[in-house]
């Protein structure tokens, strides 16, 4: 009877710890978005490079919003794990605004980058950095690769916003290999 | 009395137990196939995955070809899709290719004539397969009598064409390279029973493998396509088949959809569209049937620069000549003039790639050889400096010793796999060492923590004290990497280690920096640079930063992306820069005045194993020698070559301009400013007809002008972007509620049981009171 009742209740335990476990990346995503957005408000306001916490190894360097959706998030820096699990970052080497190059921003499809499954054709976007300078780019395309399949193929002299996450949003695990790949092109600046 | 209800307590127990547990058993079964299903699903990650990938498609175009699609004149772009199912191969009536080496380097140019066999107007997709390291330079197309030219030219005013073009409406032919390796070519209006010939231009790097040079050329009409050997291949290509119609129809799709601005360009949709284009299958599974003898004619100048003990080709009978065609038969062949190879009867069948492998005369020495051309009233020359290749065993060779600093990135980036695999190619590293070397580890963050305060020898103790250093390591913090840098340039080296040790920086990274600039100017400007090499680390490393930054320290790059990687790319590099061949090269020609020399690399690296080097310059008058000087490691070197001796050669002067542009490109870095290297580059590549950045390969239509603008597309590898956070919590949730269920169950038994009891003991009672 003891035994039986301890099993149980260990299995309950087993339970909560696993909801509890897998539920600290959701929270730990929001939590952490509430700070960057914070020092990206920071660094506007003087100008220089501030980091959401002391010891954070990114920085955020752009604001993405989305008006129809009533959207916005702060990008950082690097599509490393650790950045990722804190905001959507963007790839390194296309990370510039302002030289007529790429940018490309990948996020996780189950935190900070589900609502990239609501975005529909001709949608726009908005990118501001960090000089306040707002740049709109209109969606054009939507494609879901295999990454197993091929590369990422990015054309270097197209100054597009790409925005990248795991595909099917719905899955359950990840790891997956499809990519859900929007591409959006700068519209000219008036 | 009260024995007597014990006991039946116990009974009641017993009863119950036996009860529910028999009951319980479904439930505890599905909660422990729930368990496994979970730890199932969490383990095998999509196993059902597609058996075929596109790069493996794309390799099955294996030699020039060209589909045609009928031309739907009266169909808006939506249908473009459906009118793709009228794919066909075109009927290659001729082909020819000529190929000549110089050293490393192979100018190739392809004829390749095709017939429209229809009654209809067809659209056409000419694709080529282009070999690795290899750019094209030269489009000509001629369809009747029209004309259609490649050219390179600056962007905005390929863009101006185009939108020309564009806005009067006229239908473009598109020059393309999509995808790294396949070079695509789209030709549109193209009449019934019309030829369309196509010759194309490149340059390709010889590959050096084992003490053999080789050249392959593909020339495979569709290779897995063959119904025979296995029983169920023709399944396989049949699937295989169908993906390649698919692939081009995309390609078609899309094309059409740049004409159309308000058409979309693939969308989710298209590709549901793709996939009913069953009926796409039947022609590209003909084509074989459609091109039954297909025969090329190929023609190979080989000037390889050095005696050669060895021609042969794995895949074909050959003939080796001389320029007075003279069958040449004696062994070895001589460097001082070039030799004319012939492939069977002139004409071959396009069965299979051709594969031409040259071996040079071994040698314990490096050999310096020279090809030069004449453009312009200038002097364009290319040194090809071959390492060794005759090596009885590595110990026989006389080893320089080492003074190696490595550098460690143990950033938050870090995190995970790829401190791992840092940490594992560290202590690997470490083993190699040997007893004459002397070693220092450097590992940041935000800070930076040297093991020890000079580079140490590497005995076994201070081995042991590197591997604990490394084992404490963690990933945390930001990234500090000029410091550790700047430090590791100037590493005192250890007293007891030899004067003339080489010194060697490894950095060990995944290149997440935003000061690029500032770290290149540090290596850059750092006089004596130890060598550098760099090792990327994780699934997207910063691949520019650490490609430039090796550059610069004349070193090279390699990229770790799986742990079970490491051993087998760190062991490549160590055992590479363990021995090189040759250091500090310098160049002199004589005369020793000859006005203004434009050499690239500026830098020399240093000469490797296994790695022949090409340098290449630029003379305003014609050097009667080159000499190049090095340090080999127990004596010097050098050698001189005549150049006034030596015949002309062609596709010198492309490799010079790249390896100019790359230069040029290079002054971004330094701090050159940006609209002066611009208007550099440019100049080079429009007069060399060179890609740069600054300039789009586009094809030019006579009388209709059309268009595309080269998309040089940039692979990168896919980030992971997803947590996977819901799975866990759904099991969690669900073991949640079955526990929840079970509690609820028992509550529930045990309440049954004691109103049982109860029932029974007021019914004993009663009985007993009866009694």
């Amino acid at each position: 009877m003891l035994i039986r009742i301890k099993s149980l209740t260990w299995l309950a335990i087993i339970a909560l710890l696993l909801m509890a476990n897998s539920a600290w990346l959701p929270v730990k995503a929001w939590v952490a978005h509430r700070l960057i957005s914070h020092s990206w408000q920071q660094t506007i306001a003087s100008n220089t490079e501030i980091k959401p916490w002391p010891w954070a190894d990114t920085n955020p360097i752009a604001k993405m919003s989305i008006a129809r959706l009533n959207k916005e998030l702060v990008l950082l820096q690097g599509v490393d794990p650790t950045s990722l699990a804190f905001s959507a970052g963007v790839m390194h080497q296309y990370s510039n605004l302002s030289d007529n190059k790429p940018f490309v921003v990948a996020g996780h499809r189950d935190t900070h980058f589900s609502f990239l499954q609501e975005l529909k054709m001709k949608d726009i976007i908005s990118l501001s950095d960090k000089s306040g300078i707002n740049h709109l780019y209109q969606i054009e395309s939507m494609d879901i690769v295999d990454s197993k399949d091929s590369a990422m193929l990015i054309n270097e002299q197209d100054p597009s916003l790409v925005l990248i996450t795991c595909y099917p949003f719905d899955a359950l695990q990840a790891g997956g290999s499809l990519r859900y790949v929007i591409t959006a092109k700068l519209l000219p600046q008036t | 009395m009260i024995k007597s209800i014990r006991k039946e307590k116990n009974s009641i127990y017993h009863d119950s137990f036996y009860r529910t547990k028999k009951r319980r058993s479904p439930v505890k079964w599905l909660t422990l196939l729930l368990c496994i299903f979970g730890v199932t699903v969490y383990f095998v990650k999509s196993a059902g995955a597609s058996q075929f990938s596109k790069s493996e498609l794309l390799n099955d175009i294996g030699t020039g070809q060209m589909l045609f699609n009928k031309v739907n004149n009266d169909s808006d772009h939506n249908t473009s899709v459906n009118s793709s199912r009228q794919f066909q191969a075109a009927v290659l009536i001729n082909s020819s290719a000529s190929f000549e080496i110089n050293g490393l380097i192979a100018s190739v140019t392809l004829t390749q004539s095709f017939i429209n066999q229809s009654d209809n107007k067809v659209n056409g997709i000419y694709a080529f397969p282009l070999p690795e390291n290899s750019a094209v330079n030269h489009l000509h197309i001629q369809v009747a009598d029209r004309i259609i030219e490649g050219k390179i030219m600056e962007k905005a005013q390929a863009k101006k064409i185009f939108e020309q073009a564009k806005s009067s409406g006229k239908r473009a032919s598109l020059v393309q390279q999509y995808r790294p390796n396949l070079f695509t070519n789209h030709i549109a209006n193209i009449a019934a029973h019309e030829q369309v010939t196509v010759t194309i231009k490149y340059f390709q790097h010889i590959d050096f493998i084992d003490g053999k040079f080789s050249l392959r050329f593909p020339m495979n009409i569709t290779p897995r396509y063959q119904p025979s050997s296995i029983s169920n291949s023709s399944q396989f290509s049949q699937n295989e088949a169908q993906k390649i119609a698919q692939e081009l129809a995309k390609e078609m799709s899309t094309e059409a959809a740049e004409f159309d601005g308000e058409n979309q360009r693939i969308t989710k949709t298209s590709f549901a569209e793709n996939s009913a284009l069953n009926s796409a299958l039947p022609s590209i599974f003909q084509m074989k049937d459609l091109q039954p003898n297909s025969k090329i004619h190929l023609a190979i100048k080989l000037n390889a620069g050095v005696e050669l003990m060895e021609i042969s080709s794995p895949s074909h009978r050959i003939k080796v000549k001389d320029h007075q065609s003279k069958l040449l038969l004696h062994k070895p062949f001589s460097s001082e003039q070039d030799l004319a190879i012939e492939v069977d009867n002139v004409q071959v069948a396009m069965d299979r790639d051709f594969i031409l492998q040259w071996q040079p005369n071994p040698s314990n020495e490096p050999r310096l050889s020279v090809f030069r051309q004449k453009m312009d009233g200038e002097i364009y020359s290319l040194a090809m400096l071959l390492p060794p290749t005759q090596l009885k065993s590595t110990h026989d060779f006389p080893v320089f010793s080492r003074d190696i600093t490595f550098i460690i990135d143990t950033s938050g980036s870090m995190q995970g796999q790829s401190i791992k695999q840092a940490k594992q190619s560290l202590i690997f590293a470490l083993q190699t060492l040997k007893e004459q070397d002397s070693f220092n580890i450097i590992a940041f963050e935000s800070n930076f923590h040297q093991a020890f305060s000079s580079t140490v020898m590497a005995n076994q103790q201070n081995k042991l004290t590197a591997k604990k250093f490394i084992n404490n390591l963690r990933a945390d913090g930001g990234t500090e990497m000029v410091k550790p840098l700047a430090s590791a340039l100037v590493m005192p080296t250890s007293p007891q280690q030899k004067s003339n040790a080489i010194k060697q920086v490894i950095f060990i990274t995944d290149g997440a920096v935003s000061n690029e600039l500032a770290l290149f100017k540090l290596i850059h400007d750092t006089p004596h640079i130890p060598r550098l090499f760099t090792v990327g680390i994780g699934s997207a490393p910063n691949g520019y930063f650490m490609r430039k930054a090796a550059q610069f320290g004349r070193g090279s790059y390699t990229y770790i992306g799986k742990v079970d990687e490491v051993k087998a790319k760190m062991s490549a590099l160590l055992e590479k820069i363990s021995r090189p061949a040759l250091r500090n090269i310098a160049v002199q020609f004589q005369p020793l005045h000859l006005g203004s020399i434009e050499q690239y690399p500026k830098k020399i690296p240093d000469l490797y194993y296994g790695e022949p080097l090409t340098i290449a310059f630029k003379t305003a008058m014609m050097p009667n020698s080159m000499q190049l000087f090095g340090e080999q490691a127990n004596k010097g070197w050098h050698q001189e070559v005549s150049l006034s001796e030596q015949q002309e050669s062609i596709g010198i002067t492309p490799i010079w301009a790249k390896a100019k542009i790359e230069d040029l490109l290079d002054g971004l870095v330094t701090g050159k400013p940006p609209e002066q290297v611009r208007k550099n580059v440019l100049a080079t590549s429009l007069s060399h007809q060179v890609m740069s950045p600054y300039s789009s390969f586009i094809a030019v239509e006579q009388e209709e002008i059309s268009t595309s603008i080269d998309n040089k597309k940039q692979a990168t590898a896919f980030p992971q972007t997803a947590t996977g956070w819901q799975l866990p919590f759904i099991t969690g949730l669900l073991l949640l509620i079955f526990s929840l269920i079970l509690q609820a169950r028992r509550a529930i038994n045990i309440t049954q049981k004691s109103a049982n009891k109860s029932i029974q003991l007021t019914a004993k009672k009663h009985i007993s009171s009866k009694c």
